[in-house]
C-alpha cells in the first residue's frame, strides 16, 4: 500500500500528534483537513501524518478539554467542524513545548555535532 | 467520571466526509483530475473504517454500552427459556430474600449504634458479685457517678416503666415509657424533632417528651400538641418534645413511646408517681479515656458507694464486688442477650441456604452452556474473545442474580416484619426498625455480587473452554460432557454437604425444642391458672388479710375452681431469689463452700395446686402458721426439693433435719422433700430448693395460683374482676397458665428451631432440585448411549440402577462430608441445645435416612425418564 516516496517521510514519534496539533491550533480556529495540511506544509512535507489518525487525535484532545469543536462553514463554503484551543489546551501547549524542546535539546547533545556524512 | 453527551457516529463520519471534500478540492486546485484527486485524498487518509472504528472505541462510555448490549441479549436468553428462568429467579430470590431478611434483624440487634452523637463514648456502668451483675443502682449511687467521677463528662440515668394509665383528649390507653434524669437528652447529644428537649429544673415531673412514633401513632402527626397536657397515671404533663425518627431510647427492642424527665431519688412516700430510685446508669466517657482507665478512676467512687449504701460486707460481695463497664454504643438489649447467638447461627444457616440456591444455578448454567455449546463455538470461531464470552455469560448470570434480588427484597421485606412479629411473645411487645434501609439493601447488593459470581464463573469459563475442530463438528461433544459432568456433580456433592449440615443444626435443634416441651417440670401444665399481683404497701395488716381470706373463700366459689393458693412466685417466672447456708445438719461443707439455695415462699396446698408430687414427709398444714408471732426458738418449718436431699443427705433421712442460714441467722426444720421443679427457666439444672412455708401474707406482692377443671376461659376474666373488687388498688401484672408461661420462656427456643427447620428443609428441597437437574440433564445427554445399551439387551431395571446409582453415589458423598462438617460446625449449637448432645446418633441418624428418601425422589425421575427411552428413536437421532 504505501509508495516509495512516502516511505522517505519521517514518521511520527509516539505521542507528538497531540502536540502538533495544539500548536497548529494557536493561529486559530481550524478543520481537521486544515490541521493536517498545516502540519504537513510547515514541516515542509516532511513529516507523514496520516490524516485518519488524526481525527481519534482530535478526538481526545476534545474528551481532555483542551479543544473544542463547533461546525462551521470553510473558505470554500463548506460544512466543517472547527476546531479551537481551550485555555486548558494553551496551557497543556506551552507544558509540552517545554518539555519537548528540553528533550530534543538532551537529545542533540548526546548526538553531537552533525557529522558530513556516515 | 462523567458521562458527555454522547457523540453520534453519523456526525464523525459526517466530518471525514467533510475532510475528504475539501482535501480533494485542495488536490484540484493543484491541476488533479476529481478521480485522480479523489484516489489521493483516500491514500492521505488511510483506512476510513478504521478511523470510524477507533472514534467508536475511544468513546469512554463504551464499557457501558457493552453491558447495555450484554444486558439486551442475557434478557432475550431468559425468555427464551422461561421454565429455567423462573426456577432460577425464584431459588436466588428465596436464598437472597432469607439472607436479607436475617440481616436486617441482625443489623439493629448486634450491629447498628444508636443514633446518638458520638455512640462509641457511652458505657453502662454495672456492677457484679457472686450473684452476677446488679443492673441496677439505686439512685445515690447515680449521683455519686454523676458528680464524682472524673473520666465521665456526662452520666444520665433511666429506668424502663410500662404505664397503663395514659390519657390525651379523652383517650386513655397504655404505653411503655423511661423515665429519665434531667440531662438525659443533653449527654445523649440529641436534637429535637420538634419542641425542645432541655428543661429547667422546676419542670421536672410536670413534662413529657413524646417518641416520634408514638406522636405518629397516637396523635395522627398532630404538630398542635407542643403545649397541650397529656394525663400519666392521673398526673397532668405538658407535651414539650418530640424526638426524631431515629431514635427509640436506650433500649433496642422494646421502644419508648415517651420520656419522662424527673430528678433522681425517691418519691415522697405514698405518691406512685414515677421515679428515679433504681436505676440504669449510662456514662459518656472523655474523648481519649479508655475503659480500662475508667474503671480503675471510678474505683474510689465504688468505695464511696459501698460504704453509703450500709448494705452488709455479704450482700456487697454478693452484688457490688467490682464495677463492670460495656459498651452502650449500640443500646441495652434484652433482646441481644438472648438472639444474638441465635441471629448469627441463623445468619450462618442462610448463608449455606444461599451457597446452595448458587450451587443450583450454577448447575442450571452449565447445562444451559452445554446447550449453547455450539452457539459459543461458532461465536469463537468468528473471532469473539474467550474473556468478551465470559463477560457476557457473566452478564447473563447477573441478569438471573439482579431479577432474584428485586425477588428477594419483596420477598425479606415480608418476612423481616414477620420475624420481628414473632420475636415478641405474649408479654413483650419487641418493635425494631428492621427496615429494608441503605445498609440492608448494601448488603443485599454484595450478596447479589457473591451470587454472580458463585453461580456464574465456573460455568462461564466451562462453557467457553471449547475445543473448536471437535465442537464445531458434532453436536454432541462428549468429551467436553465429561467435564461439565464432573463439575455438575462436584457442586451437587457441595450441596449436600451443606444440606446435612445445615438439616442436622435444624434437627438437633427441633430435637432439643421437643425435649424441652415434653420434660418432666415438675409440676402439672395444664388447668392451672397463675396471677402475679401487686398491691399499694398502705394497706394494714388486717386490711390484707381480710383481702386474702374473702380472696380465697370467693375464688374457691367460682365455678371449676378445685383449689387455690398462693406463694411468693410462680415456677417459670425468670425470677428466684439466692440464700447462702451456714450450717447444715449432718453435713459437713468443703472449705470454701457457698452453700446457696434458691428460696420460694408457699401456703399449704400450694403442692397440691400445681401438681408438685410430695416424696417424702407432709405437706405443711395452716397449724405450722400461728396468727400469734412466733417465738423465735422454735424453728420455720420447710419443705426441700430432692435435689436439696440428695446433695446434702445422699441417702439419709432429710426429714426432721435442720438448715441454718447465714442472712437472717434463721433456722429451717425440713419436714418433707418434693420433687424438682423449674423456676428461672426450664433449662437449669436441678437447683436446691427450700419452700419455706408461710401463712398469710402481710402485703399483697404475690401469685395466685388456681387449679380448675374445665376450661379456664371464664377464670381469666372472673378472677381478676374479683380481685378489683376486692381491693381496687390491686394490679394483675400477669395472667396465664402454667403451659403459657412455659411457651413463653421457650419462645427464643421456638422461634429458632422453627426458623432453622425451615431454612433446612428449603436447603433440602433446593438440594433435590439440583440433583434432578444434573441427573435429567445426564440421562438428556445419554440418550444414545442408553439406546444402545437397551439394543444390545439391557433391561429397563439396569438402566433405572444405572442412573439411580449415579445420584446416589454423589449423595452419599455429600453426606459423609456433610456429616463430618456438622460435628465441627455444631459446636456453635453447644448452649442452644437440651438433652441432646452435638453428635446425638438419633438426629444424625433421622437427617441420614431423611436425606437418602428425598434424593432418592430426586433421582427416581430422571432415572425412570431413562427406561423409557425407545432404543430406536434414540439411533436414529444420532
Amino acid at each position: 500500500m504505501s509508495t516509495r516516496e512516502e516511505n522517505k517521510k519521517l514518521e511520527l514519534l509516539q505521542g507528538t500528534l497531540d502536540l502538533l496539533i495544539l500548536r497548529t491550533l494557536i493561529f486559530g480556529p481550524q478543520h481537521g483537513q486544515g490541521v493536517a495540511r498545516a502540519i504537513q506544509q510547515t514541516s515542509e512535507e516532511e513529516l507523514l501524518v496520516e490524516h485518519g489518525a488524526l481525527y481519534p487525535a482530535l478526538q481526545r484532545l476534545e474528551e481532555r478539554g483542551w479543544i473544542s469543536a463547533k461546525w462551521g462553514t470553510s473558505t470554500t463554503n463548506r460544512k466543517a467542524r472547527f476546531y479551537s484551543l481551550t485555555a486548558a489546551g494553551r496551557k497543556q501547549l506551552v507544558k509540552e513545548t517545554a518539555k519537548w524542546k528540553r528533550l530534543a535539546r538532551a537529545i542533540g547533545r548526546i548526538l553531537g555535532p552533525q557529522p558530513e556524512e556516515i | 467520571m462523567t458521562f458527555r453527551r454522547k457523540r453520534k457516529p453519523a456526525e464523525f463520519n459526517a466530518e471525514i466526509d467533510a475532510h475528504l471534500r475539501l482535501e480533494i478540492e485542495r488536490l484540484q486546485e493543484q491541476g488533479l483530475s476529481k478521480e485522480e484527486a479523489a484516489i489521493a485524498a483516500r491514500r492521505a487518509f488511510g483506512n476510513v473504517t478504521k478511523a470510524q472504528e477507533r472514534f467508536y472505541e475511544s468513546a469512554r462510555w463504551l464499557w457501558w454500552e457493552r453491558i447495555l448490549q450484554d444486558v439486551r441479549f442475557g434478557l432475550r436468553m431468559l425468555r427464551r427459556n422461561p421454565g429455567f428462568t423462573a426456577v432460577a429467579v425464584l431459588t436466588l430470590a428465596l436464598g437472597i430474600g432469607a439472607n436479607t431478611a436475617i440481616f436486617s434483624i441482625l443489623d439493629p440487634l448486634l450491629l447498628r449504634n444508636l443514633p446518638v452523637s458520638h455512640p462509641e463514648e457511652l458505657v453502662r456502668v454495672d456492677a457484679a458479685g457472686t450473684l452476677g451483675n446488679i443492673g441496677a443502682w439505686e439512685a445515690f449511687a447515680y449521683e455519686r457517678f454523676r458528680d464524682k467521677s472524673p473520666v465521665f463528662s456526662g452520666v444520665i440515668a433511666f429506668v424502663p416503666v410500662p404505664f397503663d394509665d395514659v390519657v390525651y383528649n379523652g383517650r386513655s390507653g397504655s404505653a411503655s415509657a423511661e423515665v429519665v434524669s434531667e440531662n438525659y437528652f443533653n449527654v445523649l447529644g440529641l436534637r429535637p424533632f420538634a419542641g425542645r428537649l432541655v428543661f429547667q429544673k422546676q419542670e421536672l415531673r410536670n413534662v413529657v417528651v413524646l417518641g416520634f412514633d408514638y406522636w405518629q401513632r397516637e396523635f395522627g402527626a398532630d404538630a398542635a400538641v407542643l403545649g397541650k397536657t397529656m394525663l400519666v397515671q392521673g398526673t397532668p404533663h405538658t407535651i414539650i418534645g418530640i424526638t426524631t425518627p431515629e431514635f427509640f431510647g436506650m433500649r433496642v427492642g422494646e421502644n419508648a413511646d415517651f420520656y419522662l424527665p424527673v430528678p433522681s431519688g425517691r418519691t415522697p412516700a405514698g405518691s406512685n408517681a414515677p421515679s428515679l430510685d433504681w436505676v440504669e446508669v449510662i456514662g459518656r466517657l472523655k474523648p481519649g479515656v479508655s475503659e480500662t482507665q475508667a474503671l480503675s478512676a471510678l474505683q474510689p467512687t465504688l468505695e464511696l458507694i459501698k460504704t453509703e449504701s450500709g448494705v452488709p460486707e455479704i450482700e456487697i460481695h454478693q452484688a457490688m464486688d467490682h464495677l463492670v463497664l460495656t459498651s452502650a454504643a449500640r443500646g441495652l438489649s434484652a433482646l441481644r442477650s438472648r438472639f444474638s447467638l441465635p441471629a448469627r447461627i441463623l445468619m450462618c444457616v442462610v448463608g449455606l441456604v444461599l451457597l446452595i440456591a448458587c450451587f443450583n444455578v450454577a448447575n442450571l448454567l452449565l447445562a444451559q452452556g452445554a446447550a449453547r455449546r455450539r452457539e459459543i463455538t461458532v461465536r469463537l470461531a468468528l473471532g469473539a474473545q474467550r474473556m468478551r464470552l465470559v463477560r457476557q455469560l457473566l452478564t447473563e448470570s447477573a441478569v438471573l442474580a439482579v431479577a432474584g434480588a428485586l425477588g428477594g427484597v419483596l420477598v425479606a421485606h415480608w418476612a423481616s416484619r414477620l420475624l420481628v412479629a414473632s420475636l415478641s411473645d405474649s408479654r413483650t411487645h419487641v418493635t425494631l426498625a428492621a427496615n429494608l434501609n441503605g445498609r440492608v439493601l448494601l448488603f443485599s447488593l454484595a450478596i447479589t455480587l457473591l451470587a454472580v459470581l458463585l453461580c456464574g464463573l465456573a460455568p462461564a469459563l466451562s462453557a467457553t473452554r471449547v475445543d473448536m475442530s471437535h465442537d464445531i463438528k458434532t453436536y454432541a461433544a462428549d468429551r467436553r460432557h465429561g467435564v461439565q459432568a464432573r463439575l455438575g456433580g462436584l457442586l451437587v456433592v457441595g450441596q449436600v454437604a451443606m444440606s446435612v449440615t445445615v438439616l442436622v443444626a435444624g434437627g438437633l435443634l427441633l430435637h432439643s425444642l421437643l425435649n424441652l416441651e415434653t420434660m418432666d417440670v415438675g409440676f402439672d401444665r395444664d388447668h392451672i391458672l397463675v396471677l402475679d399481683m401487686s398491691g399499694s404497701v398502705t394497706r394494714t395488716p388486717d386490711q390484707v388479710k381480710n383481702f386474702y381470706d374473702q380472696l380465697f373463700e370467693k375464688a374457691a366459689a367460682l365455678p371449676g375452681v378445685r383449689s387455690v393458693t398462693l406463694s411468693s412466685f410462680a415456677p417459670v417466672s425468670d425470677r428466684v431469689i439466692g440464700i447462702n447456708l451456714r450450717v447444715v445438719d449432718g453435713y459437713t461443707a468443703r472449705s470454701g463452700e457457698e452453700m446457696k439455695v434458691f428460696l420460694v415462699g408457699v401456703m399449704p396446698g400450694y403442692f397440691r395446686t400445681l401438681g408438685v408430687r410430695l416424696l417424702q414427709g407432709r405437706d405443711f398444714v395452716p397449724q405450722d402458721f400461728p396468727s400469734k408471732p412466733q417465738v423465735s426458738s422454735v424453728p420455720r418449718v420447710v419443705i426441700v426439693n430432692r435435689g436439696l436431699a440428695q446433695h446434702y443427705f445422699g441417702d439419709q433421712d432429710p426429714i426432721g433435719k435442720r438448715l441454718h442460714t447465714v442472712e437472717g441467722n434463721g433456722t429451717w426444720e425440713i419436714i418433707g422433700v418434693v420433687a424438682d421443679s423449674k423456676y428461672l427457666s426450664l433449662r437449669e439444672d436441678a437447683t436446691d430448693f427450700v419452700y419455706l412455708g408461710m401463712g398469710t401474707p402481710s402485703a399483697v406482692r404475690s401469685t395466685l395460683s388456681v387449679r380448675a377443671s374445665g376450661s379456664l376461659a371464664s377464670l381469666r376474666s372472673a378472677l381478676p374482676e374479683l380481685i378489683q373488687s376486692l381491693d381496687s388498688s390491686v394490679r394483675v401484672k400477669r395472667i396465664a397458665t402454667l403451659q403459657e408461661r412455659i411457651d413463653d420462656s421457650l419462645h427464643a427456643d421456638r422461634l429458632v428451631a422453627v426458623l432453622c427447620g425451615t431454612f433446612s428443609l428449603l436447603a433440602l428441597t433446593l438440594t433435590c432440585v439440583g440433583l434432578y437437574g444434573v441427573l435429567s440433564f445426564s440421562v438428556a445427554r445419554k440418550t444414545s448411549e442408553i439406546g444402545i445399551r437397551m439394543a444390545l439387551g439391557a433391561e429397563p431395571g439396569n438402566i433405572f440402577r444405572l442412573f439411580v446409582g449415579r445420584g446416589m453415589k454423589l449423595v452419599m458423598v455429600g453426606l459423609v462430608i456433610g456429616l463430618a462438617a456438622a460435628l465441627v460446625a455444631t459446636s456453635l449449637l453447644k448452649s442452644l441445645l437440651f438433652g441432646v448432645g452435638r453428635g446425638d446418633p438419633i438426629t444424625y441418624l433421622g437427617i441420614c435416612l431423611l436425606l437418602a428418601l428425598a434424593a432418592f425422589a430426586a433421582c427416581f425421575l430422571p432415572a425412570r425418564r431413562a427406561t423409557r427411552v425407545d432404543p430406536l428413536v434414540a439411533l436414529r437421532n444420532e
